[in-house]
């Protein structure tokens, strides 16, 4: 089994222009979690703003945030929005983005599909026909699930056996982004893992490293 | 030097960006085009998944090596071919732009494939949702420079390109939506007026996304 000792025992360098982060997001894991699994990666200080649903109304009257939407990144004196955005940035800034061109593509294009999904979720979840919303979810289950880890598995495989990660030889915003989606998988799916034995090691390799299951013990807990 | 074949469909939809890209650079590529939904049922049945990694379209094969996702090609092209940033922060605003411009055409694509409520659906987006956004842009327009250049930095980046293809649609099917936009409205006749992008848009196939 790969281990990564470069990431888990070092602290990213810092000069001491450290810039400081604050990321701004509702009390959830949701679009901003695989950004809040980075910076745990990564040993890297920031602030964790959660917005209630009574805050949230105001804030967004503020102005302060580009499209009125969240997740937003306050760093270098300005805020960026768009959750994949920020945290390619911050996978870019921790060495966790794919080591030359081609990789980053990789992590891009596996981000994006999991992304792919997650809008899968979030339309049968606003679903208020009650029918439409029963065939949307069996699609989800039958077919959306079905390719997208198959997939998944394959391109796990196709990196040297599918016993380390994603993309490269450690870590990447790739897998991050699998392990965050798939808690809300779970939810419709307990057992779909099973079907994808390579994934469902590659998600308690995650949970494991050391920094990352510091993170997990010690965050909220909330529903979503 | 790297053999592009770009996979896509017979409209702009999301192959676009990345032909935009290729335009744009002046990089030569095969242009190859399914007809949608006939032979790509036909294809995705008998090359599937071999070929295409997401049962999706578009692909890029370049150098023995498929790459899914609009996005994650328009992007590694824009990187190989200087429409990029090297400045990761920068990097990050394109990407904001980019993926504003996405959420957009979802958008766009749910009306398209609307049934019985089409005209709801489109007034619901332009009236409600779309000024959001599109305030937004401005906004981040302005802060480069006044808002008279581009988005990132003073050359033509991938999220110029990917805001004038997107938005191309928008004010096709309702024309006046950039009225209250005159830094926008201008930055997209600008990348129309390009010479790479004035020939390719001449001679892309007609479709209505």
């Amino acid at each position: 089994m790969k281990s990564c000792p470069s990431i888990a025992s070092t602290t990213i360098e810092r000069s001491e222009a450290m810039p400081s982060y604050k990321l701004y997001y509702f009390n959830a894991r949701g679009r901003a979690e695989h950004s809040r699994l980075l910076f745990a990666m990564a040993g890297v200080e920031y602030q964790d703003v959660r917005y209630t649903r009574e805050q949230w109304p105001v804030e967004k009257a503020s102005g302060r945030f580009p499209f009125g939407q969240l997740p937003c990144l306050h760093v270098n004196g300005v805020m960026l929005a768009q959750s994949n955005a920020i945290a390619r940035y911050l996978a870019n800034e921790f060495g966790m983005a794919g080591k030359n061109n081609l990789e980053k593509a990789k992590v891009d294009m596996i981000v994006d599909a999991i992304d792919d999904l997650a809008q899968a979720m979030v339309k049968f979840f606003h679903e208020k026909d009650e029918q439409k919303k029963a065939e949307a979810k069996d699609e989800f289950k039958t077919k959306t699930v079905p390719i997208l880890y198959g997939a998944l598995e394959r391109l796990l495989i196709a990196n040297d056996g599918g016993d380390g990660f994603f993309v490269g030889e450690e870590p990447t915003l790739a897998d991050f982004a699998f392990v965050t989606n798939g808690d809300y998988v779970k939810k419709f799916n307990p057992e779909v893992l099973d079907n994808y034995p390579k994934l469902k090691a590659l998600q308690e390799r995650v949970f494991e490293l050391p920094r990352i299951a510091e993170w997990v013990k010690k965050r909220p807990v909330t529903e979503m | 030097m790297s053999q592009y074949k770009l996979v896509y469909f017979q409209h702009r939809s999301r192959g676009e960006l990345a032909v935009f890209v290729l335009a744009e650079a002046g990089v030569k590529y095969e242009d190859k085009r399914i007809n949608w939904p006939g032979d790509w049922l036909a294809l995705k049945s008998s090359q599937g998944i071999s070929r295409f990694p997401f049962s999706r379209t578009p692909i890029l094969e370049v150098d023995g090596v498929t790459i899914g996702e609009s996005q994650a090609i328009a992007r590694f092209l824009a990187r190989r071919h200087g429409l990029y940033a090297d400045d990761v922060f920068d990097q990050a605003r394109i990407d904001m732009i980019t993926d504003t411009m996405k959420d957009i055409y979802e958008k766009l694509l749910d009306i398209w494939f609307a049934k019985e409520n089409k005209q709801e659906l489109m007034d619901k987006y332009y009236n409600d949702v779309f000024p959001l956004l599109l305030q937004g842009l401005e906004r981040v327009l302005k802060e480069n420079n006044g808002g008279d250049g581009y988005f990132v930095g003073d050359k033509v980046t991938l999220a110029d390109l990917s805001f004038a293809d997107i938005c191309y649609t928008m004010v096709d099917w309702r024309p006046g939506v950039l009225n209250d936009y005159p830094k926008l409205d201008a930055l997209k006749k600008c990348i129309e007026r390009r010479p790479r992008i004035v020939e390719w848009m001449k001679k892309r196939p007609e479709a209505s996304i």
